[in-house]
Parts: C-alpha cells; sequence; structure tokens
C-alpha cells in the first residue's frame, strides 16, 4: 500500500466511517428499547439483543478496522482465534450445565434466595423434639417442651428482632444457637448451653428449625 | 511492547524506502499490523474465557447482591456509547495521519484518549456505587466473576488510553511521515477494547433485563 493509495482510501473512508458511527447508535439505542418491548417473547428478545451484538461487532471490525478492505490473511488470523474463543465458550457452558438438576442452584435475586433459604416451620418443631431442645427451652404451643434451664421461646419472633440492635430476628435466633455466650438473656447463666448443637443437624433440620423458631 | 513491534519492522524490512517498506514482509503486509492482529485472536481467547467464567456462575450466588439488583442500564447505555463514538475518532485519527493531516490526527486522537477516561470515569463510578451497595469483589460469585472481567477490560482501556497519549506527545516532537502503520495498529487495539465492551453489554447488562418486564 503505497501512501498514494492510503491517502485515496482515507478519502473514501471518511463519510463511511461518520455513516457508521450513527448506525451503531442506533443499534444501540434499538438493543436498549428492545428491552421495553413487553409484547415480545423472551426467547425473540434474546435473539435480538445477540443478532444486534455481533451486528455492531462485525461492523467494527469489518471497517473501522478495515478487515473489509484488507489482505483476507487477517481476516482468517483473526477469526480463528475468535472461533476458538466462541468454540470453547460454548462448550464449557455445555459442560457445566449437563449435571443432575438437584445440585444445579439458580438464584436470580434477592427475593428467589430468601425462597431457597426458607426452612419448613412445620417440621422445625420435630426438630427442636428430636435434639433435646425441650430439655431446657419451654415452649406453650409444643406439648412436651417444658424445660426450664433456657429462657421460654414463646413469641421468639417478636423478641429477638429487638434483642441487639443490628442484629435482625433471623441472625440473632442463628446466634443464640451458634454462639450461645455473645448474648445470654437476663436472668439465665453462661456457658450452660452447648455450642455445638448446629453440628447435630443437617443443613436443611437447622433451616427448618429456624424456621419454626422465628414463627414463635 | 510497541517498541519491541517496532524494532522488528525497521529491521525485519531492510529496505531504505519508507514508503514501500512493508511489501518486503513475507507476508505482503506490515509485520506490525500481523502482529496485532494476532495478538487480538489471542486476547479473544483471553476474555472469552472471562466472560465463559462469568456466564457458568451466573445465577450460582449464595448471597446478595445480585446483577438484576444493581447494573444500571440508563449509566452503561451512555459509557457504551461514549466508547464506540471513540472508534469513530479514531478511525478519522487514522485516516488524517493516512493524509499527513496533522492538525486532525491531534484533534481526533487526543479526543479518542477523552472519550476513553470519560467511558473510565463512567466505569469508576459503577464500581464505587456496586461497591457501595455491598458487591464486593469477595462478596460472591457475581462480585468476583464480574470485577474481573469489567476490570480486566477496564484495564485494556487505561493501556490504550497511555498509548495513544504517548502518540499524541509524539506528534509534537517527531516526525509522523513514516507513523501511519504504528497509528493504525495503536487504533486496531482500540477498536478491538471497543468489541469487547459491545459483548459485554449485550451478554452480561442487557440480557440480563430479559424477561423481566424492563429495567426501570
Amino acid at each position: 500500500m503505497s501512501s498514494d493509495h492510503a491517502e485515496h482510501e482515507a478519502h473514501d473512508h471518511v463519510p463511511t466511517y461518520v455513516k457508521l458511527a450513527i448506525v451503531l447508535g442506533i443499534i444501540t439505542a434499538l438493543e436498549v428499547g428492545i428491552l421495553e418491548l413487553k409484547f415480545l417473547s423472551d426467547a425473540l428478545a434474546l435473539f435480538g439483543l445477540y443478532a444486534l451484538s455481533a451486528l455492531k461487532f462485525g461492523y467494527v471490525v469489518a471497517v473501522f478496522m478495515h478487515l473489509k478492505y484488507d489482505n483476507k490473511a487477517l481476516t482468517g488470523i483473526f477469526f480463528g482465534g475468535f472461533t476458538v474463543a466462541l468454540a470453547t465458550m460454548f462448550a464449557v457452558v455445555a459442560l457445566i450445565s449437563y449435571q443432575p438438576s438437584k445440585t444445579a442452584i439458580n438464584v436470580k435475586d434477592s427475593v428467589e434466595l430468601a425462597a431457597l433459604n426458607a426452612g419448613n416451620p412445620e417440621n422445625g418443631s420435630a426438630v427442636f423434639m428430636a435434639k433435646g431442645c425441650a430439655a431446657c427451652h419451654a415452649i406453650s404451643s409444643l406439648p412436651g417442651a417444658a424445660g426450664a434451664v433456657g429462657p421460654k421461646l414463646d413469641g421468639l419472633g417478636q423478641v429477638a428482632a429487638s434483642r441487639v440492635s443490628g442484629l435482625a430476628a433471623d441472625a440473632y435466633i442463628r446466634q443464640s444457637i451458634e454462639q450461645p455466650n455473645a448474648y445470654v438473656v437476663e436472668g439465665y447463666a453462661q456457658g450452660l448451653m452447648p455450642s455445638n448443637l448446629k453440628g447435630s443437624m443437617t443443613d436443611e433440620e437447622y433451616k427448618d428449625l429456624i424456621a419454626y423458631l422465628g414463627s414463635l | 511492547m510497541s517498541t519491541a513491534i517496532a524494532v522488528d519492522q525497521h529491521h525485519g524490512g531492510g529496505h531504505h524506502d519508507e514508503h514501500h517498506h512493508h511489501e518486503h514482509s513475507y507476508t505482503g503486509i506490515p509485520n506490525k499490523k500481523v502482529l496485532m492482529w494476532a495478538f487480538l485472536a489471542s486476547d479473544c481467547m483471553f476474555f472469552g474465557t472471562l466472560i465463559t467464567t462469568y456466564i457458568v456462575y451466573h445465577g450460582k450466588s449464595l448471597v446478595g447482591p445480585y446483577p438484576v439488583e444493581i447494573l444500571d442500564i440508563p449509566i452503561t447505555t451512555i459509557s457504551s456509547f461514549v466508547l464506540l463514538m471513540s472508534s469513530l475518532l479514531m478511525a478519522l485519527s487514522v485516516a488524517a495521519v493516512n493524509r499527513q493531516d496533522l492538525f486532525k490526527f491531534r484533534l481526533w486522537i487526543f479526543l479518542t484518549c477523552v472519550f476513553g477516561l470519560i467511558f473510565l470515569s463512567f466505569q469508576s463510578f459503577e464500581f464505587t456505587e456496586f461497591y457501595l451497595k455491598g458487591l464486593k469483589i469477595q462478596t460472591n460469585l457475581f462480585g468476583t466473576t464480574f470485577y474481573t472481567m469489567t476490570g480486566t477490560h477496564g484495564l485494556h482501556v487505561a493501556l490504550g488510553v497511555l498509548w495513544l497519549i504517548s502518540w499524541f506527545v509524539y506528534s509534537f516532537f517527531g516526525s509522523m511521515k513514516d507513523k501511519a502503520t504504528d497509528i493504525e495498529v495503536a487504533g486496531l487495539y482500540w477498536h478491538f477494547v471497543d468489541i469487547v465492551w459491545i459483548v459485554i453489554f449485550t451478554v452480561i447488562y442487557l440480557v440480563e433485563f430479559v424477561g423481566i418486564g424492563g429495567f426501570a
């Protein structure tokens, strides 16, 4: 490419560059617009977003990066690497997605997370009895739970929210089980409650127990 | 890196006629250009793995914040647009240096840097906002994969700005007569950073909001 040729080329391309920039701006606006089009199905919206993105990608590579006008070997070099990258992406995503559904979680936001972490309070009362909590703690609504070594747990859901400032009800209940001496209710002795109770339960049982105690 | 390429060019050609210099490379393409395209092909794979990792761990975070709760589409649309337009400025700058129009070369390359810095300011703002909303790099899988990917991209932009600024400064002290290829190569790198963002903007930002009735 001689400098004469380069000069000629540059003059030719400036209007193209400006037109392309306008087109790229419009495509970007379209992309954001797609999100607000409620009548589009999700599949169609996704297709639209990926297609527009590929279009922008292609335009910049072909025109701004000059591949359209340059030696085809450069296109080969670049898209060789690009293809390997894309193929690797598809392969890895496919491999990771191919696993039993039990171990695969998919959480979109905090609401879904809360649902995932929510225990079943009905099972929680059985855990309470089975793990021996009732030996020390009384709950009026639970037959057999009449211990008086530790505080009575009636209305714990409400009380827990205001016991320690900065700790929500759920967090306070968890702390009381995992680190029982962090806060001991007035009138009861330090160091009596075992701090390894959580270890005696499965994660599921623990979640159910927390949910049950919070519902009191 | 650019010095290494420059040495290669000057010794590899071994010819004194600057205008026909690169025609004596084995490929008929300036060696610097081939090298840059090969580097960009490898960089595709680099970013490919970072984006793949983000996708694979998407939805696997066990605490918030989640992407849908903090990604800001309007702000990111503006910063994406700024980066797209910087590509236009870069292309104009390359065209100007091809014409040896020094004034316009300096003007466009300077504005390219300014737009690059505006993009980086948006990214700093975004990172700060996310941090204040509780998303640190160690918070969850979203934070880890998001900051690693977009941070690496931001680093590419920052290096690009330094590279372009150094050519802007150089143009006041040295001759740009035989520097068209160097500017073109720097431009290729700049456009590449732009197309990586085109992909990130779609895959990480826009797609997140499909199927939940808009982003507002």
